[in-house]
């Protein structure tokens, strides 16, 4: 779906790039997650692979065209969903999906169901300047995924979510997925990155050291050990094991054979870890 | 086509929930009332009460209140746009099929054509007519409506937010006034006035000798406007 070569862009000739020749590739129906701290250039390579900004060196190609030499008909099958809701706040709900919607001539979702699906049918008459900052994104997502998009960009799509909102979106994402969407995430939030992405990459002053699956990388940095917390004598304590040969650890053995075992986790690093260790940043 | 008349749609939407944009766009409306019966009489009572005849000056009072209507046509227009920026609106609308492109000719010509259709009649109504021949006045009340745009792009160009809008779209009143002295003196040292594209204009229905050379000049001082401005917004635009 995408293809990036040795992107280079520089906003003027005499700074220093904000892109310093990425390459990365996005496959069919694959969320591929863009983590970085702020200023690394996620915005700006979404702003590339959006046609928004086109004086970029190197090659950017959306099925095999060239992102630069695109057409407005290009939009027709691209969804964004800003991370902050840009939309008509003197419009309601509907006003806003119905404006929107009509910029589109492809086959788009039944608007009522998206309404019902996200939670907003009973305020579909409200204006939008009284919504939360909750109900805005999740206008913001469905106004995104409306025209049935074949290539989503979702920029922090549960910030200001409760729980349940974030989950329903979630799911809702999953299932954009499985249907054979292409979803560009971009986002701070380990917790979305490790649930949601098949693929992740790490941003970090224009340049992507690491690409892989959450999987691999979860694997790849953390330790090959198990955390075992027990209870002995009324007292919570924890012994920590290496994987191999575990089966034969006497210690563990006799530890699990005879205490009260309270939990029992492997050592596997966390997505945050894993960015901090390769980075030596923090996500902010 | 159908994405440009929802936008159009849309915006009319908008300025009928706004006070002040309705109040901007009526203005025009009730000047030309007052054109039409504010000024005879004026020139009455002046004559009656001070024995003095101003009637020489209606047609200038006329023709200062002509592009009053596409600064206003312009404003409002301006105002939505500020609004839709100040709100990341334009971004989301720039990577929709519309474009940006889309979105800034339906911003520009309609505040144009509204002008146009404005001005027309306001030639016919106030008696102004008279300095023209139709050409002139179908070609004078045009260049007049890229006044709206020009207006619109200043405050796309120079504010950042309505409030904002609202204190620098008055300073676009210096262009008015740079009409005064052109009426009231005589003199080639007056030329230094032709930096404001409407003085080209007033020049074309008050010296007919010359209307068309004054209509070309205008119309090129006007597209340099609006290139610059252009330009200068392109540049907030991204």
């Amino acid at each position: 779906m995408i293809t990036v070569n040795n992107l280079l862009f520089t906003y003027n000739q005499k700074d220093k790039p904000t892109l310093k020749n990425i390459s990365f590739e996005v496959a069919n129906a694959e969320i591929f997650g863009f983590l970085g701290p702020s200023g690394a250039g996620k915005s700006t390579t979404q702003k590339v692979l959006t046609g928004v900004l086109k004086k970029y060196a190197g090659s950017v190609r959306l099925n095999g065209n060239e992102i630069k030499n695109i057409d407005k008909n290009f939009y027709e099958n691209i969804g964004v969903a800003f991370e902050f809701p840009n939309l008509y706040l003197k419009f309601t709900a509907l006003e806003n999906l119905q404006l929107f919607s009509s910029f589109y001539t492809c086959e788009q979702f039944e608007m009522n169901e998206l309404l019902k699906r996200v939670g907003l049918w009973d305020d579909r008459d409200a204006k939008v300047e009284v919504f939360s900052k909750g109900m805005r994104m999740r206008l913001n997502f469905i106004r995104a995924i409306m025209h049935k998009p074949t290539l989503l960009f979702l920029d922090e799509p549960t910030s200001g979510l409760d729980p349940t909102n974030s989950r329903l979106l979630k799911d809702m994402i999953k299932e954009l997925r499985d249907s054979g969407t292409t979803i560009f995430l971009t986002t701070h939030n380990m917790t979305d990155a490790d649930e949601l992405c098949d693929r992740i990459a790490f941003m970090i002053d224009g340049e992507l050291p690491v690409i892989d699956s959450p999987e691999n990388l979860k694997l790849q940095y953390g330790k090959k050990s198990v955390k075992v917390r027990y209870r002995k004598n009324n007292n919570i304590s924890t012994n920590e094991f290496e994987l191999a040969g575990l089966g034969k650890n006497k210690q563990f053995l006799s530890l699990i054979n005879n205490n009260e075992v309270e939990t029992i986790h492997t050592q596997e690093a966390t997505i945050e870890d894993i960015f901090i260790k390769v980075t030596g940043k923090h996500l902010q | 086509m159908i994405r440009y008349h929802q936008l159009i749609r849309s915006d009319l939407k908008l300025i009928r929930r706004d006070p002040m944009l309705i109040l901007s766009l009526l203005a025009p409306l009730l000047y030309t009332a007052m054109v039409i019966w504010g000024i005879p009489f004026m020139v009455e009572f002046v004559s009656v009460e001070f024995n003095t005849n101003i009637e020489k000056y209606a047609p200038f009072f006329k023709f200062f209140l002509m592009p009053v209507a596409p600064m206003l046509f312009g404003m409002v227009y301006g105002f939505i746009l500020l609004d839709e920026r100040d709100g990341g609106v334009i971004s989301y609308l720039a990577i929709t099929p519309l474009g940006k492109s889309g979105y800034l000719a339906v911003r520009m010509i309609m505040p144009v054509l509204y002008s146009l259709i404005f001005n027309i009649s306001f030639i016919y109504i106030s008696g102004l007519d008279v300095y023209l021949n139709t050409f002139q006045a179908i070609l004078l009340s045009l260049i007049m409506a890229t006044e709206a745009p020009m207006m619109l792009l200043f405050l796309g160009a120079f504010a950042s937010n309505k409030v904002e809008g609202i204190a620098i779209s008055k300073s676009f009143g210096v262009l008015l006034i740079m009409l005064i002295p052109d009426f009231v003196f005589q003199g080639t040292w007056l030329w230094v006035f032709s930096a404001s594209p409407i003085w080209w204009l007033q020049r074309a229905v008050f010296h007919p000798v010359h209307s068309w050379g004054y209509l070309f000049g205008s119309a090129i001082v006007h597209f340099v406007f609006i290139l610059l401005l252009y330009r200068r917004f392109n540049r907030r635009f991204d």
